[in-house]
């Protein structure tokens, strides 16, 4: 459970799930408060600025684009060190669900601030978040929703209006066609931004003057059961939108995209677990931890350890907490950011670097293959070399691993705390190899590289790329 | 030690989930491929890329009124020369390479290729061009099918290969190597070697019930660092277009150049997703004009460095979709139908073929260009012309569509 709720178990954890059971500790991840994970904020803040500025604060603060650096370097960092480590994952989903591309130069300045759009929705009512994702300038100046117009016989730009219900919400087969796209893009006609140095990048605003009804001028004129009724302008859209939010087939993507995260790529959208996760999503009002509780607490994710894949950013931050610990500096920004965008880069999975809007895949399938076996090969190389900035690795502590005295003593505790299993003749000829037996003595002093050595390749292991 | 063969594994668990099928593979020395030695590589561009200012139809009468501010100018077009002059159609101003690969007699255009029913959503035009089967086994891709049906157990892992992000929903159905370069093939020097790692493995490769698909891939990796040992320097050469779609093609072209059994490249390029901002087309740092030239630039590099191998090689360019006729209030175009395909190399039948059915308002569908030609139609043929495939490949390929010659347009000798 550990390897797949958080981003690699620690001793600390798995002492604190021993503790409380399985369904309690569950509980703490999906109510522990922001608060938990105070410290760490104010020292990501002070690092990278940007990641948690507004659009504006940024472009005062200047060199906008050290935001697309800045912004992975966090979201890795937070990976290894929240505590709140089932939060941190729910916004990854999040984050790939809403995918922007943070390099765009629309959406550049505000990509910190949907990442805290997306960090205070993520763990409340999905309509929320999703009028908040609609009305975030990252999005509507990705998807030219702030630039859409349908004034003077204009025609508004469909883009938006065909993502929120294909990628954000009730998908390809929902139910509504090409004509109902461009209904929609007539609904959100006039949602827009501020204009701030001829950016859209001020405050989201309403300008009815750009707004026109169009298709749905007709208040009969239904898209995915929804029709206006009595309501214009604005308030239309928005009724749209929680109507999306409400819709069973929201629901049911909704809880199949977190069952295949959660439990495996081998859920089909029809299974039990996902009607129920759906279910519970509806009947708590948009709920996305009732979704998640519903599906945690079921036998499926019981049953279905280690069918993943951890993909390249799950596999450097079970890493790093598995050697280097969870906390992270003091380190040079700078450095520390590219350090860990490199380590990631070769495997195609910086955190929020995806360039399309339908987020990262999470299929196993699209993460196997000859490169990214010879990139996790190396990540744990790169890693356990200990040479990325912020995340040093203490050779006396994992010395400590075992209160042994030898070599095979600390080896075994090594694998049990890694989570792999390697056979006698592997091991032997693993040591053999470093001038050792699995009885030489464990001496602080010139056993630094054999620990290395030996750590990385049981970082190296199949097992350890599984969760 | 007996080996877990990737394609065979896979094979596999389609038929019964968890059974692991072991069989032996080989080294880099490929079977009798019944391609005889051909490569096609694919160029998909991504996000629906704007035909007609690619290849612009200055001769129909209403591309001017439809393109009033961001249209091709005749004065600064490329035209079309050499053995399939045609003075109806032209280049974009900033496709030089493209344009003499025409002229030279080495590419057939197909001006108004698409799917054969309106799709404007980016996911769903890619994921059925991608599956080419249209409801009917939906899961695999065209490519991957292709590849399967003509599969051996001797195939090698880079019979088929991706240079760009995760593997292409159009390989589905067969494992190909898919890398973000050829550096990205080699262990750290500093680390491991290739022989510990082989060994270390076998631990897990002996428990078949730690995850058998990342297990299925130790071997043939392993395998193909090997061979991979061989090419020396994989950097990106001085002079080579540092774009992505330069960074992607260079992997292609140095495999193919030195002899590597690769019958399918695939590499992506994106950005073609011009809603907005289109720019003009003589300022080469516009927005269209950047895309149009880093796609000429890489496949420039691309024919220049693999010479005579041009003779058996075969690009196709796409996309999944072209954009709308009238460019919009934004100075873009937003999703459309059709797009122009290109097909170029020795086998490529110069000309522009397939019809064009015109930009005038009466003669647009849905406000798009109509599509002329099922994009299956060019791949089945260059497929077929190319690469040897049968009609029974080819009904595997492109199920449920009429696959035969009397669908072709000649794009290929």
């Amino acid at each position: 459970m550990a390897r797949r709720l958080t981003y690699g178990p620690t001793p600390e954890l798995l002492a604190e799930i021993n503790a409380l059971g399985p369904a309690a500790w569950i509980e703490t991840q999906l109510t522990m408060p922001a608060s938990a994970d105070a410290a760490l904020d104010t020292q990501l803040r002070a690092a990278y600025p940007r990641t948690r500025n507004t659009a504006l604060e940024n472009e005062a603060l200047g060199s906008v684009w050290e935001v697309v650096s800045e912004l992975p370097a966090t979201t890795t960092i937070r990976a290894v060190c929240a505590r709140r480590q089932l939060f941190e994952l729910t916004v990854a989903f999040l984050w790939d669900r809403f995918s922007v591309d943070i390099h765009h130069d629309r959406t550049q300045s505000s990509s910190g601030e949907y990442d805290t759009i997306l960090r205070a929705g993520a763990f409340g009512r999905y309509a929320d978040l999703l009028l908040a994702v609609a009305r975030s300038g990252a999005m509507m100046n990705y998807l030219n929703q702030a630039s859409s117009r349908a004034d003077g016989g204009r025609v508004p730009i469909e883009t938006f209006a065909r993502e929120i219900m294909e990628l954000h919400t009730v998908g390809v087969d929902g139910g509504y066609t090409d004509d109902d796209v461009v209904a929609v893009s007539y609904l959100l006609s006039g949602w827009t931004r501020q204009m701030v140095s001829w950016q859209w990048i001020g405050p989201y605003r309403f300008d009815g003057a750009l707004h026109s009804l169009g298709p749905f001028t007709d208040p009969n004129r239904t898209v995915l059961g929804w029709s206006r009724g009595t309501l214009t302008g604005e308030a239309a859209g928005r009724s749209f939108i929680d109507h999306l939010a409400h819709h069973p087939a929201t629901a049911r993507r909704l809880a199949h995209h977190l069952a295949i995260r959660f439990i495996g790529d081998h859920v089909t959208a029809n299974d039990a677990v996902v009607t129920a996760a759906a279910e519970a999503y509806l009947s708590a009002d948009t709920s996305i931890t009732a979704l998640l509780r519903s599906l945690l607490t079921s036998n499926d994710f019981a049953a279905s350890a280690q069918r993943r894949i951890r993909r390249p950013l799950e596999l450097g931050a079970a890493m790093l907490r598995a050697v280097a610990g969870t906390t992270w500096g003091p380190a040079d920004p700078t450095n520390a950011k590219w350090s860990m965008i490199g380590a990631l880069d070769g495997l195609n999975h910086v955190p929020h670097w995806w360039p399309d809007p339908n987020g990262y895949p999470d299929r196993d399938s699209a993460w196997v293959g000859v490169g990214s076996m010879i990139g996790r090969w190396n990540m744990a190389t790169w890693i356990s070399a200990g040479d990325i900035p912020g995340f040093p690795i203490d050779w006396t502590a994992i010395r400590n691993w075992t209160p042994g005295t030898t070599i095979g003593a600390w080896f075994a505790a090594a694998c049990a705390r890694l989570g792999v299993t390697v056979s006698t003749t592997t091991r032997d000829r693993m040591l053999s190899e470093l001038y050792r037996t699995a009885g030489s003595p464990l001496t602080q002093t010139g056993n630094e590289w054999a620990m290395r050595r030996l750590l990385t390749q049981l970082l190296q292991s199949v097992e350890f790329q599984t969760r | 030690m007996t080996t877990t063969s990737r394609r065979h594994f896979l094979a596999g668990t389609a038929a019964a989930a968890g059974a692991t099928v072991v069989l032996s593979r080989t080294g880099i020395a490929s079977a009798a491929a019944p391609n005889a030695g051909r490569s096609l590589v694919v160029i998909y561009l991504r996000g629906g890329a704007d035909g007609i200012s690619l290849f612009a139809p200055l001769g129909d009468p209403a591309y001017r009124t439809a393109r009033p501010t961001v249209g091709v100018q005749a004065a600064t077009a490329r035209a079309l020369a050499g053995p399939a002059a045609n003075s109806f159609f032209a280049f974009h101003p900033q496709a030089a390479r493209l344009s003499a690969l025409y002229n030279s007699g080495r590419m057939a255009v197909v001006p108004a290729a698409g799917l054969p029913t309106i799709n404007r959503s980016h996911f769903d035009a890619q994921a059925m061009m991608e599956a080419g089967s249209f409801g009917q086994g939906f899961g695999t891709g065209w490519a991957g099918r292709w590849l399967e049906s003509t599969s051996a157990p001797s195939d090698n892992v880079l019979r088929s290969v991706g240079f760009g992000n995760t593997a292409p929903a159009s390989l589905r159905g067969y494992p190909s190597m898919i890398a973000y370069s050829l550096g990205n093939l080699s262990l750290l020097d500093w680390g491991p070697t290739r022989a510990q790692v082989r060994a270390n493995t076998a631990d897990s490769l002996a428990r078949p019930e730690v995850h058998p698909l990342l297990q299925s891939w130790v071997e043939p990796t392993l395998d193909t660092v090997d061979s991979l040992a061989t090419l020396g320097s994989t950097a990106l050469p001085t002079g080579w277009p540092n774009t992505r779609a330069g960074r992607g093609l260079w992997p292609v072209a140095r495999l193919i150049q030195a002899g590597f059994p690769v019958e399918f490249g695939h590499v992506d390029m994106d950005g073609w997703d011009t809603h907005s901002g289109m720019g003009s087309p003589d300022e080469p740092t516009a927005t269209m004009s950047s895309q149009v030239i880093e796609l000429d630039s890489a496949i420039g590099a691309f024919v220049d460095l693999i010479g005579p191998a041009l003779d058996s090689t075969t690009i196709v360019v796409m996309s999944e979709f072209g954009r709308r006729a009238r460019e919009n209030s934004s100075g873009g175009a937003d999703h459309g139908t059709a797009f122009p395909m290109l097909v170029i190399g020795g086998g490529a039948r110069p000309g522009v073929v397939g019809g064009w059915s015109g930009l005038a308002t009466n003669q647009l569908v849905d406000e798009d260009l109509r599509v002329t030609v099922d994009y299956r139609a060019v791949l089945s043929e260059v497929l077929s012309r190319q690469l040897g495939a049968t009609s029974g490949h080819l009904s595997t390929v492109f199920p449920g569509f009429n696959s035969s010659p009397s669908s072709w347009v000649n794009v290929c000798r």
